[in-house]
C-alpha cells in the first residue's frame, strides 16, 4: 500500500481524484491545495507518488514539479493538465514530471499510470536499498598518458561514486573535478613531465607538448595507475604515476589570494577544497584522495535525508 | 582506435515527408553545425533503410508521416538499433503523444515550432550523453581487476534489483553481446534463486524431490522463521581483462555437490527440476562450488577487449 499526494486547488477536482483512487485502489490518500503546503507535507510524511494540477494560485505546477524535484528527486510526480497544452506537458516531463495526464483522462488510465509509476517506485526503492548491501566496489586501472582518457576515468569514476550515494548529487561534480584534477595532475607532471610554469606563458605549447609526448618515448610507454574503491564508509581514489615525483610543499601557497587564479598548483588547491583527505607517499608520484560519507546522509533512501533538511521555501 | 579522434564525425538523420520542413531543418543544422554530416529522408521506411547500411549519431524524425508513422519508426530503432538516440518533432501532437513517445524511448520531443530554438541544442545533448556513455567503455577496456561484494538479504526484491545492476554493468563491456548479457544475467539469476531457496531456506535442498512450484510454495511458508529470514547471501562479482566471475555464497548447510552429475542434457520443460543448474553450465564457461556445496562461482572468459 502507497501514499499518494493529490494536490489541486479547486476542492471539487481534489475530491474527484482522491475519491477515485480511493474507490479503486487500496492506497492512502493525502490531499494539499497548493504548492507550499505541498512541500510541507512532503516534509512530514513519506510520500510515494504526488498528483498535481497545472494551474494554482502562487505557484504553477511546473515550478512545483521543479521544486519536489530538487527536494525529492526520487518521488514520482503525476502531472495533470487541462485540454491542448501539449507543450506545458513537454516542459513539465523536461521539469522532470514523470508522466501528464489530462484533466478528460478515463479513470482506467489514471489508474494504470498511477499503479505503473508506483510499480517504477518501488524498483526505485528496491535498488536504494540493494545498494546499502554493498559492501565494496572496487576497481584498478592501468591507463595510458592521454588526457582524454583522464576526463573519461574522471567520469567513471564520478559515476561509480554516484551510485554509492557517499555525498549529495550537488557535490558530485566538484568530487568530479578532483578526481580529474588528481589523473591530469599524474598524466601531464608526473608521466609526461610537463612544467606547469609553461601554462603561465603560454597555454597552447603546454596543450601541443602534452599531444605530442603522448607519442613519444620514453613518456608514451608511462602509465597511470589508478586504484579506486567505495565502502559504506567512503571513497578512496588512489593514483600513481610513473614520473619522478614532486614535493608538495613546494607548490605555491593554495590559500593566498596572490596564487589564486594561477594555472599552477590550482589543481591540488581544488582536490583540498572538495576531498576529506589528500595525501601523497613519500616520493610524490602517488596521491590519495578520500571522501567519507557524510554522518547520517543515506544509505541512500534521499526521502529520509531530506526530511531532516531545513528547507527554506521559496518566496512565490 | 583513439579516443581522442573520434568526437567529429556526427551523423544527423532527419525524417521528414514535408519537403519544406526538410529544407528548413537542413538549412538551420548546416548553418549552425556546419560540421555534422546531415542526411535526410522522406519516409520512415527510407529512413530503415538508410540505418541498415549507414552508422547513424542521432535520428530527428516527424511524428505524422504517410505509410510508417515516427512512432512506429521509433519502435523499430528501438529494437534494431537501441543504441541508437531518438528525437521526436511534430506539429500536431498533444500531451498524451508527447508523454507517451518520452515513454516509448524518445530521447527528446519538440513542437515543431520551437525546433528553430531548441533542436540543435537538444542534438547537442544526445551526443553528450552518447559521447560519455562510450567513454566509459574506453575506461573499462583498460580494467586491470574489479571487485564488487553485496551481502543482501532475504529478498526476491533485492535479488532482482541486483540482477538488473548485474545486467546494466555487463552491457557497457565492449565484447558481451546483447545475447550474452542475457544468458549470463540468465545463469547468475539461477545462482541467486538456489542459495534463496535451496540454501538459506533449506527448501528442497536435494534438488531432485520437488517441482520448482512446489517448493516456491514451501518457501513461502519457511520465509516466515525468522531465523531463516535473517540469512544473507554474499555475493562478489570480479572481473579481469580475461573473465568475470560471480560467486555466490548463502548461510545454508549447503548440499551435496555430486548431485549435479546427474543433471546433464539442455535446459527443458520436460525436466521438473535441476533446469536452474543446467541453465548455469549451458551459460557459463566453468562453474566451481566449495566443498560444503553453500558456495558457487560462476566464470564467463570475455574475449580481450579492443580486439577486433
Amino acid at each position: 500500500m502507497a501514499v499518494i499526494l493529490v494536490v489541486d486547488d479547486v476542492e471539487t477536482e481534489r475530491i474527484r481524484i482522491a475519491g477515485l483512487l480511493r474507490r479503486n485502489a487500496n492506497h492512502t490518500i493525502l490531499t494539499a491545495e497548493d504548492a507550499e503546503s505541498t512541500l510541507m507535507l512532503m516534509e512530514q510524511k513519506p510520500i510515494d507518488l504526488v498528483i498535481t494540477d497545472l494551474c494554482m494560485p502562487n505557484t504553477d505546477g511546473i515550478e512545483l514539479i521543479g521544486r519536489i524535484r530538487e527536494d525529492f528527486p526520487r518521488i514520482p510526480v503525476i502531472l495533470i493538465t487541462g485540454a491542448g497544452s501539449e507543450e506545458l506537458a513537454v516542459r513539465a516531463i523536461q521539469e522532470g514530471a514523470t508522466s501528464c495526464l489530462s484533466k478528460s483522462s478515463s479513470t482506467k488510465e489514471i489508474l494504470t499510470t498511477v499503479e505503473r509509476l508506483l510499480a517504477a517506485r518501488a524498483v526505485d526503492l528496491a535498488h536504494a536499498e540493494l545498494l546499502r548491501k554493498m559492501e565494496i566496489d572496487e576497481y584498478e586501472f592501468q591507463l595510458p598518458s592521454r588526457r582524454v582518457m583522464m576526463s573519461a576515468a574522471a567520469g567513471f569514476l564520478r559515476q561509480r561514486i554516484q551510485a554509492s550515494a557517499i555525498c549529495p548529487e550537488k557535490e558530485l561534480l566538484r568530487l568530479g573535478i578532483a578526481v580529474e584534477e588528481a589523473l591530469l595532475n599524474a598524466c601531464l607532471h608526473g608521466n609526461l613531465e610537463l612544467d606547469s610554469a609553461l601554462r603561465e606563458d603560454d597555454g597552447d605549447h603546454f596543450e601541443e607538448l602534452a599531444d605530442e609526448r603522448s607519442d613519444l618515448a620514453p613518456w608514451k610507454d608511462r602509465s597511470v595507475h589508478v586504484h579506486a574503491w567505495v565502502t559504506q564508509e567512503e571513497a578512496r581514489v588512489v593514483v600513481r604515476d610513473e614520473g619522478r615525483g614532486f614535493d608538495p610543499e613546494s607548490l605555491p601557497d593554495p590559500t593566498d589570494q596572490e596564487n589564486l587564479l594561477k594555472p599552477h598548483g590550482r589543481g591540488i588547491m581544488i582536490m583540498k577544497l572538495f576531498l576529506d583527505e589528500v595525501t601523497w607517499n613519500d616520493i610524490g608520484n602517488q596521491v590519495t584522495l578520500v571522501k567519507k560519507r557524510i554522518a547520517g546522509r543515506m544509505p541512500p533512501d534521499p526521502d529520509i535525508q531530506i526530511t531532516a533538511k531545513n528547507r527554506q521555501l521559496r518566496a512565490p | 582506435m583513439s579516443a581522442g579522434n573520434d568526437a567529429a564525425e556526427v551523423t544527423v538523420l532527419f525524417v521528414d515527408d514535408s519537403e519544406t520542413d526538410r529544407t528548413r531543418v537542413g538549412g538551420l543544422l548546416q548553418g549552425e553545425r556546419p560540421n555534422w554530416n546531415l542526411i535526410t529522408r522522406k519516409s520512415a521506411t527510407a529512413g530503415l533503410e538508410l540505418l541498415r547500411k549507414h552508422p547513424v549519431s542521432v535520428v530527428v524524425t516527424d511524428l505524422f508521416m504517410p505509410g510508417m508513422t515516427g512512432e512506429e519508426f521509433l519502435l523499430e530503432i528501438r529494437e534494431l538499433f537501441p543504441s541508437i538516440p531518438v528525437i521526436l518533432v511534430t506539429s500536431q501532437g498533444s500531451d498524451q503523444i508527447a508523454t507517451r513517445s518520452l515513454e516509448l524511448g524518445a530521447v527528446n520531443y519538440l513542437p515543431k515550432r520551437r525546433v528553430v530554438k531548441d533542436l540543435v541544442k537538444a542534438i547537442d545533448e544526445v551526443l553528450r550523453s552518447a559521447q560519455e556513455a562510450k567513454m566509459a567503455q574506453t575506461v573499462l577496456a583498460h580494467l586491470q581487476q574489479s571487485r564488487t561484494i553485496f551481502r543482501i538479504a532475504m529478498s526476491l526484491e533485492q535479488i532482482r534489483s541486483l540482477l538488473l545492476l548485474i545486467r546494466e554493468r555487463l552491457q557497457v563491456l565492449p565484447c558481451l553481446s546483447d545475447e550474452d548479457v542475457r544468458h549470463v544475467t540468465d545463469a547468475v539469476r539461477e545462482a541467486l534463486i538456489n542459495a534463496y531457496f535451496h540454501g538459506n531456506l533449506g527448501v528442497n535442498s536435494r534438488p531432485l524431490e520437488l517441482s520448482r512450484d512446489e517448493y516456491q510454495q514451501l518457501g513461502k511458508t519457511r520465509r516466515e522463521d525468522a531465523h531463516l529470514a535473517n540469512r544473507t547471501i554474499l555475493v562478489e562479482i570480479t572481473q579481469n581483462s580475461e573473465m568475470i566471475r560471480f560467486c555466490v555464497t548463502d548461510s545454508g548447510n549447503g548440499f551435496d555437490t555430486g548431485i549435479v552429475s546427474e543433471l546433464t542434457g539442455s535446459p527443458s520443460a520436460e525436466f521438473s527440476n535441476g533446469n536452474g543448474f543446467r541453465i548455469m553450465q549451458q551459460h557459463m564457461d566453468a562453474i566451481e562450488f566449495n566443498s560444503s556445496g553453500s558456495s558457487i562461482a560462476l566464470v564467463r572468459h570475455l574475449r580481450p577487449a579492443g580486439a577486433t
